[in-house]
């Protein structure tokens, strides 16, 4: 190690960054030491060191610069949570390229945690292509049902304290599978998701499972529904992730009055 | 009234706050942190090494370890960002070395390329050339009220970016002399623009 005397010398050069490396080192040994004389020094150097380099003409860097720098940082944090499993993803996932599906993870977490604007920024564009893809399929399963003679729509309105939320079911009673939309919903908590429930002979049967993003809207498409007609009511809660075999958590939507969905063809 | 060293009191509790948030695993914050800080970064790597893509690289390796050593980073060992421009210059630096850069003809073809329109004319001062390319402001008023040795030691060291012993060979002076009239002239810049703050409080 170098003696104080010494190491006090090279502060405005090590500060300045001109040291050569086995001096720097030294210098950063002597500091880490924890003499209290350098420290000053090294201060108030670094301190007037940043008034100069304010000084200099100041340019940009070019955009992709901090889009390179975002992507390592997403990427490195994502090593550091191992635990994300495919459940958190959307089950579509495997529809989409490699490419997506890694930004996608990204985005399933950034919704575990909080939607943070960095990568709203940089992946919510790929996470809304992906929900695209997704979307236009259950769009033209809900298309195909409103364009059927007769479909019906089941309006499910929200609970307390969640009064704004609603729901549109459409249904055929020769079609075995449904569509809902779900507008302005809470975003559903990473460790949660919201259940889709229909009543057939008093029971509650269980007809999909569902997330809602900053959106705070989903769509899904409802399988196995194999007689429409005879749905007594439908009404979602919240669940733990993957669902339950009965609902056990806060009800969000409830509905059960049915109208046709195209009156005038009806 | 100075507004300039308020402003910059002001961009310094901003770089606090922001490393709080980093430490915790705040990406957004990093996000925030290069709006606020990254013009600065990339204008005084590119004041060293005179290129686009060394002075994007330093960049991005410059917040990179902000994020990575946000964590270990001391706050009583200076403000944030002291220590990322010392981290920017040592960046910088060490590229031109490893890329075997001349110091001399470096620091003309890094300003030329700042500004055609400065570098077009013909100083014949080095040091005066230097300050004309420099913003206007307190640093620069600071620095025209040094005398001429210790003006040009600065520029040489600074914003020449050379060694001690590089300036005592150029300037065909001692070692030591070289060291002791640095040191002079940044206690004077401290004193001067410190003097700044303080009338401001
Ligand atoms: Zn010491």
């Amino acid at each position: 190690m170098i003696e104080h005397k010494i190491a006090y010398e090279l502060i405005e050069e090590f500060v300045f960054g001109t040291l050569s490396q086995e001096e720097h080192d030294q210098v950063e040994e002597h500091l880490d030491s924890g003499c209290e004389q350098c420290a000053v020094r090294y201060r108030e150097v670094s301190e007037l060191s940043a008034q100069l380099g304010q000084a200099v003409p100041q340019k940009s860097p070019a955009s992709h610069v901090k889009e390179n720098l975002l992507k390592q940082i997403l990427g490195e944090s994502e090593f550091d949570s191992k635990e994300v499993s495919s459940k958190t993803i959307w089950p579509w996932v495997s529809a989409v390229s490699i490419a997506a599906s890694l930004l996608l993870l990204f985005w399933a977490n950034s919704l575990r945690n909080e939607l943070l604007q960095v990568r709203d920024e940089l992946h919510q564009s790929q996470g809304q292509i992906a929900r695209l893809i997704q979307d236009s399929s259950v769009q033209k399963d809900a298309a195909f049902l409103l364009g059927l003679p007769c479909s019906w729509l089941v309006d499910l309105k929200g609970v307390e304290p969640n009064k704004d939320a609603f729901a549109k079911v459409v249904l055929n009673p020769k079609i075995d599978f449904a569509v809902a939309y779900v507008y302005r919903m809470p975003p559903s908590p990473a460790d949660r998701e919201y259940q889709l429930w229909i009543e057939l002979d008093g029971q509650p049967v269980s007809v999909g499972v569902f997330k809602v993003g900053q959106d705070g809207q989903a769509l899904l498409k409802l399988q196995s529904i194999s007689d429409p007609m005879s749905i007594q009511s439908f009404q979602v809660t919240i669940e733990p992730k993957g669902g339950l075999a009965k609902p056990s958590g806060m009800q969000y939507l409830t509905g059960m009055n049915a109208m046709p969905a195209m009156p005038s063809m009806h | 009234m100075n507004s300039g060293a308020e402003s910059s009191q002001i961009a310094i509790q901003k770089d606090k706050r922001l490393f709080e948030r980093i430490r915790q695993g705040d990406q957004r914050a990093l996000a925030e942190i290069y709006d606020h800080r990254s013009s600065l970064v990339y204008s005084l790597a590119f004041s060293i090494v005179g290129n686009v893509d060394d002075s994007e690289e330093v960049t991005q390796e410059v917040f990179l370890r902000v994020w990575r050593k946000a964590k270990i980073f001391d706050p009583k060992r200076g403000s944030a960002l002291a220590w990322i421009v010392t981290m920017t210059r040592r960046l910088a630096i060490d590229r031109t070395r490893s890329k075997s850069y001349k110091s001399q003809s470096r620091s003309v073809e890094l300003f030329s390329q700042i500004d055609e329109s400065v570098s077009s004319k013909h100083y014949s001062n080095p040091t005066d050339e230097m300050l004309l390319r420099l913003q206007t402001g307190e640093v620069t008023i600071a620095l025209k009220n040094l005398n001429e040795k210790h003006l040009e030691v600065i520029n040489l060291s600074y914003y020449q970016s050379m060694s001690h012993s590089e300036i005592a060979a150029h300037l065909e002076s001692p070692l030591g002399t070289v060291k002791s009239r640095l040191r002079e002239a940044v206690n004077h810049l401290r004193n001067s623009l410190n003097a700044k703050v303080r009338s401001n409080d």
